[in-house]
């Protein structure tokens, strides 16, 4: 079930009815967020829990045993590595492996047949897989570091790994940070629920009035089920894009925070304004940071970090970012995206250049641009739609103005979008903004305003993106 | 001002905006007129007629069941699904849903009908597999929520009249889908490319023709024509399947069936594959005339 779908309505009616007094002691804390979050993870297909409950299963046996048994430690810490990384091939590259090999077979001259074969044993991709098997390997990968003390209770472990707020599109919540926090009784405030309320209502607003209503735009495009064509309709597309996956993702992100809040578990900032960051990588300190750091913290760094030299340092973030590119999909789009992203980085590193711009609307112009450039690989069916749309964009050809009053209903939201950016934007920057904000208490009319619009202009709806990951 | 100050005025403020949406803007909500509950009743219902039509979405946005009942006289009720195909488990499906005195089957036939893609029947079962709750909130719980139905903005600035933000979904299985782009050629690329990796099913084929001959013995009348759709679109399925298309439908009328003839050139299409509103009515005049005549 979705946050923004009446079952879920229900569900956590029920879940929060009872959660107070199932609070209390740790075992009927443990099993009752296990469990529920096992009926929101299986309202999908029951199916799916046996994965988890494998993938789960395997993982906290290894933490433990790695405790019991230090000299087999390595082992058991392969085991769970592959058994996670395992079942994402089995479950979501089996067929691109297969496409890959075959590729590479053929340049020898040799004709084989892989992919059809790969087609017949492929399965349903279970909803999240990418998330929760990321999260059960950064616990296996820390207990081994000893950086934390493997979970003894089995329900104590399956709360964390399970949570449902951050269970099928994150964000990846590390162990260090969720398994104490599950250790105790926690109350919310009622502060803090008005501010786990503001994050659910906000997170919701983006989600359903903007993601939703640019969806339509976005999809018709790049579905090719539109007559509009010509550099300036792409430029608005790929702009429409950049929102429509920045508010959907964010606006499950702060569902899950403000749900977490209002449970008194306080997850980390997922996404804080990428928009406006003043380079890449000031970007990806801001941009799904939960999965950004965790390629630092268990790529990047163990790799040798940027402490080996300059070119190294290119090198190793380049493997980071072709990783996470992978993450996202089964898809040599996904592997350009994540290059794209490595060349922008790279010739940031050796020319410093946002450095040198003294303008920071100009910087984060420049950056934005770069950014929804690469989208469109991320966006895009294959890579030959993907070139066809990078030449549209400075061929300077032609466009009908007409798309713009033809979509009118869809790109107003755009409109709405960036200038929500543009507010927060100056709210961050003029400090007298900031305090007049909180002081007339303006959170009040934009917490009320967001809830008006998300039931009654919301859009056609559909998944959240990042469920397919 | 205390946080619990903060919930109770953000909750009332949100309601005075809703009941001013409501009180001033009554008219400019959209219609939805709640697409999910169409397709979760034309599936789980289970109301038997007199006259069953069947057919991927040219057909389901193409026949009114009610202009067919006010000529023949008998209950009918459009079952088609987007790229609907022939297959063992809709054909059976249809039987379910047959009265079989006076029974009258009307099956609209297209290159994707008879595909292996269309064979799969892929919008059906994801209709037909929907949970007991999924159920329940399309049938009961959609209408009352048709309340919370949202506003087009071009629509409350007077830019787009509401009938062209409607679509109509009816119970008795037709739907007008007007919200669509107004675009004249979009679905035949779209049918072009979805043919690249899709083929003519020998088995769909076999499944229809082999029920025809079935439901002839039954004393099933059994109607079968070829959905008009824009010259492009048939150009394109001529190009697919025309020599399976002549044969089928000889065998179609050998096995007891009757054919419907249909100048395409009569029928306007919006999208390159479905009938505008008008043309929609026309051909389910045709239809209900050519029942009649017999």
């Amino acid at each position: 079930m979705t946050f923004n779908s009446i079952e879920f309505l229900f569900f956590a009616l029920i879940f929060f009815s009872l959660w107070p007094w199932l609070n209390k002691k740790d075992t009927s804390r443990w099993i009752f967020l296990t469990g529920m979050s096992f009926v929101f993870y299986g309202w999908w297909n029951w199916k799916f829990l046996f994965l988890i409950i494998a993938s789960g299963l395997l993982d906290f046996f290894c933490g433990i045993l790695m405790r019991k048994q230090p000299a087999r430690a390595k082992f058991f810490l392969i085991l769970s590595l592959a058994g996670n990384l395992g079942s994402l091939v089995i479950f979501k590259y089996n067929v691109f492996i297969a496409d890959v090999l075959e590729s590479i077979i053929s340049f020898s001259g040799l004709s084989i047949n892989l992919k059809e074969q790969a087609n017949h044993f492929s399965f349903a991709l279970p909803v999240g897989i990418s998330f929760y098997t990321f999260q059960s390997m950064s616990y296996t990968i820390d207990v081994y570091k000893k950086r934390i003390e493997p979970a003894t209770n089995i329900l104590h472990f399956f709360s964390f790994l399970s949570m449902f707020p951050q269970l099928v599109a994150g964000p990846i919540v590390r162990a260090k940070y969720l398994l104490r926090q599950l250790k105790e009784e926690r109350k919310s405030s009622i502060t803090q629920k008005w501010h786990a309320l503001k994050l659910i209502v906000y997170g919701l607003f983006q989600k359903m009035v903007i993601a939703d209503n640019l969806a339509y735009f976005v999809d018709m495009a790049y579905e090719n089920k539109s007559v509009y064509d010509g550099t300036l309709f792409w430029w608005v597309t790929l702009i429409a894009f950049a929102f429509q996956i920045y508010c959907d993702f964010s606006g499950y992100s702060l569902i899950a925070k403000g749900l977490a809040k209002y449970m008194g578990y306080h997850f980390k900032m997922n996404f804080n304004h990428p928009y406006l960051s003043r380079s890449l990588k000031d970007f990806w300190q801001r941009w799904h940071i939960s999965l950004s750091t965790w390629f630092r913290d268990y790529v990047y760094i163990p790799l040798g970090g940027s402490k080996k030299g300059m070119i190294y340092g290119i090198l190793f973030m380049s493997i980071s970012l072709l990783l996470s590119g992978i993450w996202h999909g089964a898809n040599y789009t996904f592997i350009a995206w994540g290059l794209l992203h490595a060349l922008f980085l790279a010739l940031e590193r050796i020319t410093g250049w946002p450095q040198k711009l003294h303008f920071r609307v100009l910087c984060m112009t420049l950056i934005f641009l770069q950014v929804t450039l690469a989208w469109n690989y991320f966006r895009a069916e294959n890579i030959q739609q993907a070139n066809e749309i990078s030449r549209k964009l400075f061929s300077g050809l032609p466009t009908n103005w007409e798309f713009l009053s033809f979509y009118f209903d869809n790109l107003v939201f755009l409109l709405l979008a960036i200038g929500i950016e543009i507010t927060v934007f100056f709210k961050l920057s003029i400090s007298t903004f900031a305090s007049l904000y909180k002081k007339n208490n303006w959170d009040i009319i934009t917490v009320a305003a967001s809830l008006t619009l998300l039931i009654f202009f919301r859009g056609e709806g559909g998944q959240f993106i990042y469920f397919q990951f | 001002m205390t946080a619990k100050k903060k919930i109770v005025f953000t909750f009332l403020l949100a309601i005075i905006l809703c009941a001013a949406l409501k009180i001033f803007l009554r008219d400019a909500a959209e219609n939805k007129n709640n697409a999910e509950r169409f397709w979760t009743y034309k599936t789980h219902n289970k109301t038997k007629y007199n006259i069953v039509v069947f057919g991927d979405s040219r057909v389901y946005r193409g026949v009114s069941p009610d202009i067919i009942t006010q000529h023949t006289k008998l209950s009918s009720v459009n079952l088609g699904y987007s790229s609907a195909g022939y297959s063992e488990e809709i054909l059976n499906f249809i039987d379910t849903r047959l009265k079989k005195d006076s029974a009258i089957v009307v099956l609209g036939i297209t290159a994707n009908s008879l595909s292996e893609e269309g064979a799969k029947n892929e919008h059906y079962f994801s209709i037909k597999n929907q949970n007991q709750f999924t159920v329940f909130k399309n049938l009961q719980l959609t209408p009352l929520l048709s309340f919370f139905n949202p506003y087009k903005i071009s629509v409350i600035a007077g830019i787009t009249p509401k009938e062209k933000i409607n679509s109509y979904y009816y119970n008795n299985g037709w739907a007008i889908v007007t919200n669509m782009p107004q675009q004249t050629d979009a679905a035949v690329d779209i049918y072009r490319k979805s043919f690249a990796k899709n083929k003519i099913s020998e088995e769909a084929i076999k499944s229809l023709l082999e029920r025809v001959k079935k439901w002839h013995g039954e004393n099933v009348r059994v109607i079968g024509f070829r959905p008009p759709t824009s010259a492009k679109m048939l150009a394109l399925e001529d190009s697919i399947c025309n020599k399976e298309y002549e044969n089928i439908k000889n065998i179609f009328i050998r096995n007891g069936g009757e054919w419907l003839e249909l100048n395409n050139n009569d029928y306007n299409s919006y999208d390159g594959s479905h009938l505008d509103f008008p043309s929609a009515i026309m051909l389910s005049h045709n239809i209900a005339a050519f029942l009649e005549k017999k």
